[in-house]
């Protein structure tokens, strides 16, 4: 047990932190009045991409930095803190896909410059009637001789207005349910594509994306056609499970921020001749506010750090979720009781984290939807202690130690 | 950035375990069971001085008393292990604490007189903290001890005293100095229990014994006051934050999950096994995620206290919310078992006999070792730096 960052990943969350603070105030909030969250800037992107920021968990040869999965978390905590745009969080999502599943010649080309910041990315996975579950998907591919034909539609494609490539998942058409998974990559421009905006009140930008028989040839499918879906299904949910972790510090960032700005409102807002912030009342409210976030913090951090050492974490990651999603939101909503009508002024810019909150808390599977992945693992203890002793020697694995082992 | 143990603490935590499978037996805790409101009957005796002959009562003493050195950490694992099998641990926490505020604070002749006899098991204290007027409000303590000549002269009333009806000694907080602020008079004295004017009462509790004692013109030697005169508060202070970390090591409860667990496993009810049962999979897994909160929170603060930070805000929150959570999942194995759930030592008890005493110790630790509310103020005012009033 460690919690220590290394020299270099305390002055990679300094510099992220004075970076992003520079470049995301308030001010801005203000100018750009509800749209900071998906508010894009070249700009800024360019800066983002010549930190290498683009490029941190992706290989050399490609152009990254061949970091760990953690360090990426270090920035996405501060980006919570910040509200960075959301094209940077569609964009990575897509290329951990890309270096998931593409093939040699995608990750050269798509990778690189994803890196290099002159293109981005998003991803198409949940459906108006699927949000978690791809062998529900009906959006469908069908092979037409050297060409495959896609059709259907996807929902809350976020920042498909700016991506250059969509990375839509598709299944096999005639297949039966949970086979025949694919992904193709897809350029909005492509004939066929129609986008419609949707409107959240979080006011970041996701669209619902119509596929209406695109065409698309063998070099438009990610990876090398030739994969089991077994393995697709696999690479998708990896790199999913690595943007939930990467979407938990997200909100751990976020929700530390909104603690912080608000024992600063407490501190100085007076009532009474004193400041709020010293009456119990508020002591206490803050204290559990405290409380879940350094707990968000903490099963965020074990989370990524274990996907980053190639581990399992699969209930690690379910709690996490979980945890930092309620976290998150009622963060926020605490926050409006303090600061009261102060808060509710759009100039306090608090509304934007709880807008925020709301959007992340919905994405990447609820607490119900993680909770239930949570008590699947809730099988005979019998059973799970033969897995995990075999699996790792992890601490948390003694929490479902067989009971009678130690019972004389 | 590690959240796994080490080979050597996992090797430790292997090394406790076998300690344990071997010496804490269903007679030994039968026995502890039934000696609770009583002196310690042979077989505790027996493990204490077994536990005490490791030197496992006190495993961050540093080395130049004998101590193992041992890190924050490793204690935790330590704790974390004979909790959850339900080793007796009361009567080794007392020792540890007496000897780290005398190895802290004490003058060299305590350290020369006292600290073997404590770590050594010859003494086994109970504290004499709290009054009828003094609880939360500590400082204001009334219990007076005067010197006269050689001889301190104790009168007072202390209540809420766990143990001292085994115990050997008192660790007594009295006040020294009636004109000094309500801090700065007290001073801390060890008292033997055989000295005259010393009367135990027992105070029957919902929970285990306590006891109130009075003190009656009990005469003890002036070297038997620890550390300097006036100076008891840093004292009682000084170990604050290591007891409340020490209440924030649930496992005891995390085992009884466990068990809850396992009993849905194997329980069928009303023609269905509990597990599938719908709600009850939902609210085992968010105690299980509240639970991995609670184990995380130990952790960093073991973690801290081994890198010199300061947890007096980080062990109070892993103190409030261990025990608070202790009394969730107690509750709801009640509601669990249903009718079973209020069981009291019955036979049928799916628990080993066990619900009922749980149901009723968990409350305690919400008061016990500081009460939460003064822990939020502590987290409020340490830990986020907000105003006292």
């Amino acid at each position: 047990m460690d919690l220590n960052f290394t020299e270099e990943q305390s002055m990679l969350q300094k510099t992220a932190r004075n970076f992003f603070e520079k470049e995301f105030t308030f001010d801005l909030v203000n100018e750009e009045q509800h749209s900071i969250i998906s508010k894009h800037s070249a700009d800024v992107w360019k800066k983002i991409s010549d930190m290498g920021w683009l490029g941190v968990v992706i290989d050399e040869q490609y152009g990254g930095i061949g970091g760990s999965l953690f360090d990426l978390g270090i920035i996405y905590e501060e980006a919570g803190r910040a509200l960075l745009p959301t094209t940077f969080y569609s964009t990575v999502y897509a290329s951990l896909l890309i270096e998931q599943l593409g093939n040699e010649e995608q990750k050269e080309s798509i990778l690189s410059q994803i890196v290099e910041g002159s293109i981005m990315g998003t991803i198409a996975f949940a459906e108006p009637d699927a949000i978690n579950k791809p062998e529900y998907f009906q959006t469908t591919a069908k092979k037409l001789q050297d060409r495959w034909v896609l059709n259907g539609t996807k929902a809350f494609v976020s920042n498909a207005d700016t991506a250059d490539i969509i990375l839509v998942i598709a299944r096999k058409e005639d297949d039966s349910r949970g086979e025949g998974l694919m992904t193709f990559i897809v350029r909005p421009e492509d004939h066929g594509v129609t986008l419609k905006s949707m409107n959240t009140f979080g006011n970041d930008s996701q669209s619902v994306v119509n596929f209406n028989n695109i065409e698309l040839d063998d070099s438009k499918v990610l990876g090398d056609g030739i994969e089991q879906t077994e393995t697709i299904a696999q690479s998708i949910e990896i790199a999913r499970k690595k943007a939930t972790a990467l979407q938990c510090m997200e909100m751990a960032g976020g929700a530390r921020k909104v603690l912080d700005m608000t024992v600063d409102y407490v501190s100085e807002r007076k009532q009474f001749g004193v400041p709020i912030g010293s009456f119990q009342a508020v002591q206490h409210h803050l204290a559990n506010m405290l409380a879940e976030v350094e707990g968000s913090q903490l099963a965020s951090y074990q989370a990524i750090w274990m996907l980053s050492e190639g581990l399992e974490a699969e209930q690690e990651l379910a709690i996490a979720k979980a945890f930092v999603s309620e976290t998150y939101k009622s963060t926020t909503l605490m926050a409006h009781q303090l600061w009261a009508g102060m808060g509710f002024a759009l100039d306090s810019g608090l509304y934007l984290y709880s807008n925020r909150s709301k959007a992340t808390e919905l994405s990447f599977g609820t607490y119900d939807y993680h909770l239930k992945r949570l008590s699947e693992l809730i099988t005979p203890v019998k059973e799970t202690l033969k897995v995990k002793s075999e699996n790792s020697n992890l601490y948390r694995n003694t929490i479902f130690r067989k009971i009678d082992i130690y019972d004389v | 950035m590690n959240f796994q143990l080490t080979e050597e603490q996992l090797a430790w935590q292997q090394e406790v375990r076998s300690f344990i499978k071997e010496n804490v037996t269903p007679e030994l805790l039968a026995e502890v069971k039934e000696n609770d409101d009583k002196q310690p009957g042979p077989l505790e005796k027996a493990y204490l001085q077994k536990v005490i002959k490791k030197g496992w009562q006190g495993l961050n003493w540093p080395k130049e008393y004998g101590g193992l050195n041992k890190s924050a950490i490793d204690r935790l694992i330590f704790i974390e292990e004979m909790r959850y099998n339900h080793a007796p641990d009361q009567e080794l926490k007392f020792m540890e604490y007496a000897a780290n505020a005398i190895i802290k604070k004490g003058t060299e002749e305590n350290k020369k007189t006292w600290l073997p006899k404590f770590m050594n098991g010859e003494i086994i204290p109970s504290m004499s903290y709290s009054e009828p007027d003094s609880g939360t409000d500590l400082a204001s303590l009334r219990t007076r001890a005067e010197l006269d000549g050689d001889e301190w002269v104790i009168n007072g009333h202390k209540i809420w005293n766990t143990r001292g009806h085994r115990a050997t000694h008192q660790w007594l907080a009295a006040r020294t100095d009636l004109n000094a602020p309500k801090h700065k008079g007290i001073s801390i004295f060890v008292v033997p229990m055989n000295t005259p004017g010393i009367t135990v009462v027992e105070i029957k509790t919902w929970d285990h014994r306590v006891n109130e004692v009075f003190f009656e013109n009990v005469l003890i030697p002036k070297d038997f006051l620890i550390g300097e005169m006036n100076q008891g508060w840093n004292i009682i202070t000084s170990a604050l934050n290591t007891e409340r970390f020490t209440i924030g090591i649930g496992s005891h409860i995390w085992r009884l999950y466990d068990e809850l667990v396992e009993y849905c496993n194997r329980t069928e009810r009303d023609g269905e096994l509990l597990i599938n049962r719908s709600e009850v999979k939902q609210r085992l897994s968010e105690l299980k995620m509240e639970i991995e909160i609670a184990r995380l929170f130990s952790f960093k603060a073991a973690w801290m206290q081994d890198v010199g930070q300061d947890i007096s805000s980080f062990s109070s929150m892993s103190k409030i919310y261990t025990t608070e959570l202790s009394a969730r999942v107690v509750d709801y194995a009640t509601q669990i078992f249903e009718l079973y759930g209020q069981l009291n030592d019955d036979e049928t008890d799916p628990l080993y006999k066990t619900i009922a005493g749980f149901y009723r110790a968990v409350p305690l630790r919400r008061f016990g070792g500081g009460t939460n509310e003064v822990m939020r103020n502590i987290v409020a005012q340490r830990g986020l730096s907000l105003p006292r009033k």
